[in-house]
């Protein structure tokens, strides 16, 4: 549960009966929400999708279930919902970044910070609920229960797309560490 | 073995926050989305001038008149019953604005429809509210606000509500602001010295207070800068009349506000409702307000304006360290307690 818990749900719940209550929901969590969004596809798309979300959130707030502790589940499966139509800008943001690894061979190691060539193109070879799995559990560190929240899919579900998730990401990482190794091309 | 997840991880983790540019705007359009304007036919009355966002967190909302295209020239009765009440402004003492460590406080009451959408549907309520604001110098103060039970407008309004989970529990929100997160007044912005012309003083009041131009609109801002105001009586002296200048705005006479006290009131008429302002002939004051759908005769909000003065200072301690001030354009709001909140400078993150 995180630790706007409370808050959240009261916030949420004020809402209904005074809407400008929804406020302190965005103020809480728009930041976290919005960096999640760019660190998949890029910050600008980020804004819109960010600033979509919010609205959504709070066009839907009546159903929120308070069940769920704080918003950050709730937030989060929006927020994937919506990057659901954007699966191709994903995609090139990750392609953009998968050819860097002949430049950063070519210029012996020199990168774009914070990128990661070969990750790039073993997260790219994921299937998308797979994906979605994984970076809400290994960059927002939500639950296998907040995933589930999320994403409403069985908690059971959560864990086998999380395992083979990762399983994918090792052997694509693996793979490329051979190739290096053996001055191979990738595939 | 969690090597990927580390390298996971580590992607793009250097991405920064939003910039503050990305967070206002974002959040404009929340706030646009909270208080839709489905039809021109009303406009929520700013209550609350505040620097960021605090409208969107803590104002109670009433809803008010729409942007009017009256026509109809000011009456001489109007304009004569403006002109007493700005000799009595003009014969009071100078109010001294507060001065660092006092506040200007004001008590009031109201009991406004409010909307809720939700799962493509709509429906009204009436929250009684009683508000107490502390407004510092510097921008910092208290916003304490004590709902009463909600009604509702209509029995189907009652069942939508209810259906929607769209009916708010009576409680406190008591909200501290540290300095720079409320904006003292619309007054002390207008150029000093002796107030312009009507004309030219309705223009200033319309570059302060923002929107389009209009009677309506004018109507609207007469009303902004003599709540929660810090005019001084020269100043409201020079509203009341400028308020006479503005074209459709009507004497209606006396009225009792909603603790009793009689008035004079004026009002504007535009897209189906009927705003009053109701004026203390005897202090010049505002003593309270009300919006009437004219088509129905039904009151559709009221507030009155209790206690207007400067304080010493704020009745309680704040639940914690009102830093960092808020900056241009940004702020957060906290949860302290359940009901008790603060809003500083500080990002989101902390």
């Amino acid at each position: 549960m995180g630790e706007h818990a409370n808050t959240d749900s009261a916030a949420i719940a004020e809402s209904l009966g005074r809407p400008e209550r929804f406020a302190a929901v965005f103020d809480r969590h728009f930041a976290a929400v919005h960096r999640y969004l760019a660190r998949r596809v890029g910050r600008e798309l980020a804004d819109d999708l960010a600033s979509q979300c919010f609205t959504v959130a709070f066009e839907r707030r009546a159903s929120f279930d308070p069940r769920y502790g704080g918003a950050r589940p709730w937030l989060y499966g929006i927020a994937t919902n919506l990057l659901r139509h954007h699966w191709r800008a994903e995609q090139r943001a990750l392609d953009t970044v998968a050819q860097l690894s002949r430049e950063r061979t070519d210029h012996d190691g020199a990168g774009v910070r914070g990128a990661d060539p070969d990750l790039a193109r073993a997260l790219g070879r994921l299937e998308p609920d797979q994906r979605d799995v994984l970076l809400l559990y290994a960059w927002e560190e939500l639950t296998y229960g907040e995933i589930s929240d999320a994403l409403g899919v069985a908690v059971g579900t959560v864990r086998s797309r999380l395992a083979r998730a990762r399983a994918r990401v090792r052997a694509e990482l693996a793979l490329e560490r051979n190739a290096v190794t053996t001055g191979k091309d990738r595939p | 073995m969690n090597d990927e997840l580390d390298r996971i991880r580590k992607f793009r983790a250097d991405e920064p926050p939003p910039s503050t540019q990305t967070t206002q705007s974002a959040r404009k359009t929340l706030l646009a989305a909270i208080t839709p304007s489905p039809a021109p036919r009303r406009r929520r009355r700013r209550r609350l001038r505040v620097a960021f966002g605090v409208a969107g967190a803590c104002a109670a909302v009433l809803v008010v008149l729409a942007l009017g295209t009256g026509s109809s020239a000011p009456s001489s009765a109007l304009a004569a019953a403006l002109q007493r009440l700005a000799r009595v402004a003009e014969n009071q003492s100078p109010v001294v604005a507060p001065r660092p460590g006092q506040y200007l406080y004001v008590d009031s009451y109201n009991n406004s429809e409010a909307d809720a959408y939700g799962d493509g549907r709509q429906c009204q309520t009436f929250n009684p509210t009683h508000r107490q604001i502390w407004i510092g110098s510097d921008g910092a103060g208290r916003l304490l606000e004590t709902t009463g039970p909600t009604s509702f407008p209509t029995p189907q309004d009652r069942i939508t509500c209810q259906q929607m989970h769209a009916v708010g529990s009576p409680g406190t929100s008591d909200l501290w602001f540290a300095p720079r997160c409320f904006d003292l007044g619309l007054a002390s912005r207008l150029p000093a010295g002796r107030f312009a012309d009507s004309a030219t003083l309705l223009a200033q009041m319309r570059r302060i207070d923002g929107g389009p131009p209009g009677p309506g609109e004018d109507f609207v801002h007469v009303g902004d800068f003599l709540r929660e105001s810090d005019a001084s009586p020269a100043l409201r002296a020079a509203i009341y009349r400028a308020a006479a200048t503005i074209p459709g705005v009507k004497l209606l006479g006396s009225r009792t506000d909603h603790l009793g006290r009689r008035g004079v009131a004026i009002g504007f008429e535009g897209h189906g409702t009927l705003s009053e302002l109701i004026l203390d002939p005897r202090s010049s004051a505002l003593l309270g307000e009300q919006t009437i759908a004219v088509a129905t005769g039904r009151l559709a909000g009221w507030a009155a304006y209790r206690t207007s003065r400067i304080v010493a200072g704020i009745p309680a301690r704040a639940p914690g360290p009102l830093t960092p001030p808020c900056i241009s354009g940004g702020g957060t709001t906290r949860t302290v307690s359940p009901g008790v909140s603060i809003m500083t400078g500080a990002s989101a993150n902390g």
